[in-house]
């Protein structure tokens, strides 16, 4: 199903450009033969066959976007893994969620070496060695209509990995026809066309990245410029010199730009700016409207449910707001019974949508709390007023929001928890003076331990990902507690 | 105060100002490594390499955009010195 529609958007633009990646340029018509010549790789040599799970711990990068519609055509899974996860998150993750391969690069093969007894050598493939890239591109050419496919629209095609605040990570399978669904309500939001041109810098194992900068784009025939780390001067760079008009960013990359001055002209071309994973400030918005002409746009979305809503192109720059619900999604804001609140009124944000995952895999009893009568609640507080204006006001859930990546707060404690001598420890997040969110650690130690932040820091490092270490760590004799049951000590940003 | 303590010590208020570390200035010890201090994710080394460049005037390439590379307090302080044209190392009020 979702080959057919690549095939589709081929067959109409076979020479327009789908991917550019650094020096590599893949027209639609090249970016299906490789598609196809991995597909039989992973079939005739690997093995994979339908429903089948394939690891991916790879950066944005033309393999990555070749081996997921390959696997699509096979009917088998992507799971993408957040490429800041050490072995020992890996080991924790695959432990619950097996997989039948790992694709990976030369980059960041490191972690594997430790995971042999997880994955053996010979099911992890390094897309960019040499035999590999033989792979991708040794195929005879087959003209476009004659590639044979299924259609597995109930098959599973993606599975994201988000943070809960159980101490477990969640992986939310969804179907080749919701990523369609999904694709198609995007798309006729924001309008997009083929021959547009989108940057896609947010990582592909976050789902506004995935979907809203791939994904989506090279469904509708437009050329996607890829980016494998985030660095605001490359970042103008790559806008500029591809006259880039689709911009899908974080806050904090929009933050990270204005902070390097980038000249105004850069921006010339932007036409769609669509900012997500976490409340871009009001502030923030304005800056970019005044200073480089760009509307930002926030994009409310979750890896449960897709893209809910996003801010029209001409309404106002509100704080908080994040825009109507995006087409064929039902949004709802209720109370503690489950009735509709009147407009205006803050509660439960609910949301059913085509583009729904499967629920979070392995979890009936969750999925029965977060599931219900086909909605997904959101874990935010928000309100819709009379006009559609959906805002976000609040949130219920105990994640921690670090720039865009969900972080449970559980899993922090159960490490810094193991350091002897610590008595017990709380993570929360804190804004920091950007109103950006941040970990916090309060840590209780016995005074006979003389730990000091290095300590702790080292610690952390062993088990987590850099990015789910404290950046603001405390150490007393006491954790003072309030009723109920949160730290009672005061944060203020300096 | 000599002048390489003032710019080493400025270095550090930008460290625990841009990252909202709650530690005093004299906690950073000289010679020490970011990493010891700090989680080195990516948005905390670009959070904190952008400020260094706003406060001092300077520009850092792309390849040197991490902590990994810049290192630690000495290290970043020479490298800041050999880019500024001098004024900018000059006390702000």
């Amino acid at each position: 199903m979702i080959t057919e529609r690549l095939q589709f958007t081929a067959t109409q633009n076979p020479e327009a450009v789908a991917l550019i990646d650094g020096e590599t340029s893949l027209r639609y018509g090249d970016l299906l033969e490789r598609t196809e010549a991995f597909s039989r790789y992973l079939s005739d040599e690997l093995g994979i066959r339908r429903g089948d799970v394939v690891g991916f711990f790879l950066p944005n990068c033309w393999q990555f976007v070749s081996a997921f519609f390959a696997l699509a055509k096979l009917g088998a899974v992507c799971m993408p893994f957040n490429t800041h996860w050490r072995a020992a998150e890996l080991r924790w993750h695959l432990a619950r969620f097996p997989v039948s391969a790992v694709l990976t690069n030369q980059e960041l093969r490191g972690p594997w070496d430790e995971l042999n007894d997880v994955v053996v050598p010979e099911r992890r493939i390094v897309v960019d060695d040499q035999e590999c890239a033989e792979r991708f591109c040794a195929t005879p050419h087959v003209p476009i209509d004659r590639h044979e496919n299924q259609a597995f629209d109930d098959e599973v095609a993606l599975q994201l990995t988000t943070s809960g605040s159980t101490g477990r990570p969640r992986v939310t399978p969804r179907s080749q026809a919701a990523m369609l669904a999904g694709a198609a309500n995007v798309g006729k939001a924001v309008g997009i066309r083929a021959g547009q041109r989108c940057l896609a810098v947010v990582p592909f194992y976050h789902s506004h990245g995935f979907s809203n900068s791939m994904f989506m784009p090279l469904l509708l025939g437009a050329t996607v410029v890829l980016q494998k780390n985030f660095v605001p001067v490359s970042f103008a760079r790559l806008v500029l010199e591809h006259k880039i008009d689709m911009l899908v960013v974080s806050p904090f990359i929009l933050r990270m730009v204005a902070d390097r001055n980038i000249d105004a002209n850069t921006f010339a071309a932007v036409e769609v700016c669509l900012s997500s994973g976490a409340p871009t400030p009001r502030e923030l918005a304005e800056m970019w409207h005044d200073r480089y002409g760009v509307r930002v746009r926030q994009l409310y979305g979750s890896s449960e449910t897709g893209t809910i809503s996003i801010e029209p192109a001409d309404s106002p720059i509100r704080g908080g707001a994040v825009g109507v619900p995006v087409p064929s999604v039902d949004v709802k804001v209720i109370d503690e019974q489950g009735f509709n609140r009147s407009a205006g009124e803050v509660g439960d944000v609910v949301v059913r949508s085509p583009a729904m995952s499967l629920g979070y895999l392995g979890e009936p009893e969750l999925n029965s709390q977060a599931f219900i009568d086909g909605y997904f609640r959101t874990g935010d507080l928000g309100r819709l007023d009379s006009d559609g204006t959906l805002t976000i006001v609040g949130r219920k859930k105990k994640t921690i929001n670090f720039g865009g990546i969900k972080v449970d707060p559980h899993e922090i404690e159960g490490v810094i928890q193991k350091m002897p001598g610590v008595r017990q420890c709380r993570i929360q997040g804190v804004l920091d003076p950007h109103k950006s969110e941040i970990i916090r650690a309060v840590i209780e130690v016995g005074s006979e331990r003389g730990y000091t932040r290095r300590d702790v820091v080292a610690h952390c490092r062993e088990f987590l990902a850099e990015y789910k270490i404290p950046r603001i760590i405390e150490l007393v004799d006491e954790i003072p507690m309030d009723v109920t049951g949160k730290v009672a000590l005061a944060w203020e940003p300096s | 105060m000599t002048y390489s303590n003032e710019l080493q010590s400025r270095i550090r208020r930008v460290l625990i100002d841009s990252l909202s570390l709650n530690i005093a200035e004299d906690e950073l010890q000289y010679g020490e490594s970011f990493e010891e201090i700090i989680g080195l994710d990516s948005l905390a080394a670009l959070e904190f390499l952008t400020a260094i460049e706003k406060e001092f005037g300077v520009a850092f390439e792309e390849d040197e955009l991490d902590l990994a590379v810049l290192g630690d307090l000495p290290t970043l302080a020479k490298l800041i010195r050999s880019r500024s044209s001098g004024s900018e190392l000059k006390t702000k009020t």
